[in-house]
């Protein structure tokens, strides 16, 4: 058999298919859902799927004419390479409290969805607790029961005796999150470590340091438990 | 006044020898972000830059595979408009007009459900057919914000507010007109478009083949053109990344909101 003469059509092809086997692979190890919401999941199965076709398609096309040397194509080639190598090769990860801005938690702003009813505080999601600070009186919200999962986030305003459980909510993919973030007095909080994932379970407490109103985790009650598997609300 | 459409160069330039330069910095990039988010033999004190490299990278993945479907589906786009739209088709329909031309590409928003990566490779596509430039710009900043699947979506999203929708349709509308409007008077629109932006790519340009318009030839023009336009998205990501890791998020945010 002879060799290829058209190496672009090879390398492309073979480019191509690697970028789509990287998404049926993250597909596949129930990955997708740590870059992106799961709305875009058969999106990105069917461009898996067109990606491996055309990979297929361009493998006819070894021996035809080409007027581009390939030595011209090794900066794109590597561009594209980078999603892949770092998909397959570095574990997969969600974000975690390295790149938490403390100034920007709790800060979902102004929601168009159904408020979460106030009669079932412990059905609520750390997204939820957030929006609640901006209907919620103190009155509704003392003593209220909290059963939420999220990860460890030791913040530097952090009061003594207390760290932070916190969870990102996603509209589309990781670069758009939003961190909702519950203080928890658990005086042995502050020894864990920062990403590990808990389940809290405790009473909320309105809180008056500087007159502004705090919601804190009382009564807490702390367990160490596995990364869900899809880490982020939306 | 009248637009004449954009003559685009395919010629191949002779390569020089710090055009390697570009090549080897990417690889050399590529490994030295491996080694600091795999966080083997590392100094303690490049823990931090570490976890930091490790979220860059999920985030500049997860904009990757955000934005690729649609990035697919424009290069498709733009291959059945390279193949089945002639040239002549494409300069006897479209508006010479500049106001016209800004209109009719604007308008034209409303009909195609494609997202911001789409858009890309569809305009270009459509630049290269002869269309004139006010008709790609109005095209290009409106059809991603007024298309259909834009408008039941931001319905949806905004609980049905009507005043939302209205805006955010017009506005775009009135802006994307503007822009491409101002373009028209632009005296040298070729300096404006790049050639090696707006090149065919690696596609063959030898003007004794004809087109392949079969299945074959759609995808083998797609791929040529996905490789092509996928670089402007990897570099897209990979800088939107950095920002978001080493500028506080909250910073960012702040420049676009307006208190309540």
């Amino acid at each position: 058999m002879p060799l290829p003469n058209n190496w672009i059509a090879e390398c492309d092809g073979y480019l191509l298919m690697v970028i789509g086997w990287l998404l049926l692979r993250k597909l596949l190890t129930n990955q997708l859902v740590l870059y992106v919401h799961p709305r875009y999941i058969p999106l990105l199965t069917m461009t898996g799927g067109v990606l491996i076709v055309i990979r297929a398609v361009r493998a006819t096309q070894r021996y035809e004419h080409t007027p581009v040397p390939l030595a011209k194509r090794m900066t794109v080639y590597g561009l594209l390479l980078a999603p892949v190598v770092f998909g397959l090769v570095l574990p997969a990860k969600p974000i975690g409290a390295a790149l938490l801005d403390a100034s920007n938690l709790n800060s979902v702003g102004r929601s168009y969805g159904r408020p979460p009813r106030v009669d079932n505080t412990a059905s609520w999601t750390l997204q939820d607790w957030a929006r609640a600070r901006l209907t919620l009186t103190p009155v509704q919200a003392n003593g209220a029961p909290v059963d939420v999962i999220g990860f460890v986030y030791h913040a530097p305003t952090q009061f003594p005796g207390e760290f932070s459980v916190v969870r990102y909510t996603l509209a589309c993919c990781v670069a758009d999150r939003r961190g909702s973030a519950l203080a928890v007095k658990w005086a042995p909080g502050e020894t864990l470590p920062a990403d590990q994932w808990v389940h809290v379970t405790g009473k909320m407490e309105i809180d008056l340091p500087d007159g502004s109103p705090r919601f804190v985790v009382t009564d807490a009650h702390v367990e160490p438990v596995a990364q869900p598997s899809d880490p982020y609300l939306h | 006044m009248r637009v004449a459409s954009i003559p685009l160069s395919t010629s191949q330039p002779r390569p020089r020898p710090w055009s390697i330069v570009p090549g080897v910095g990417v690889y050399l990039l590529i490994a030295t972000l491996l080694w600091l988010g795999s966080g083997i033999a590392l100094p303690p004190t490049l823990t931090g830059l570490s976890m930091r490299v490790q979220g860059l990278i999920t985030i500049f993945l997860s904009l990757f595979l955000e934005a690729l479907p649609f990035v697919v589906g424009g290069v498709l786009l733009s291959s059945l408009i390279a193949l089945f739209v002639s040239d002549q088709l494409i300069q006897r329909i479209v508006p010479k007009r500049p106001l016209l031309a800004a209109l009719t590409g604007t308008l034209l928003g409303l009909l195609f459900p494609v997202c911001e990566c789409g858009t890309v490779p569809t305009t270009r596509r459509l630049l290269q057919k002869g269309a004139p430039l006010p008709f790609g710009v109005g095209f290009l900043l409106a059809a991603p914000v007024i298309n259909p699947i834009v408008i039941v979506s931001t319905y949806v999203a905004f609980n049905g507010d009507w005043l939302i929708v209205g805006s955010r349709v017009g506005l775009t509308l009135l802006i994307a007109l503007a822009v491409a409007v101002l373009l028209a008077w632009l005296p040298r629109q070729q300096t404006l478009l790049a050639t090696r932006l707006t090149a065919a790519g690696p596609a063959c340009a030898c003007p004794d083949h004809a087109p392949d318009r079969s299945l074959r030839g759609v995808l083998r023009h797609t791929a040529e053109e996905l490789v092509d336009m996928s670089r402007w998205l990897v570099m897209g990501a990979f800088l939107a990344a950095t920002m978001q890791t080493f500028i506080p998020q909250g910073l960012l945010l702040r420049i676009g909101t307006v208190n309540e």
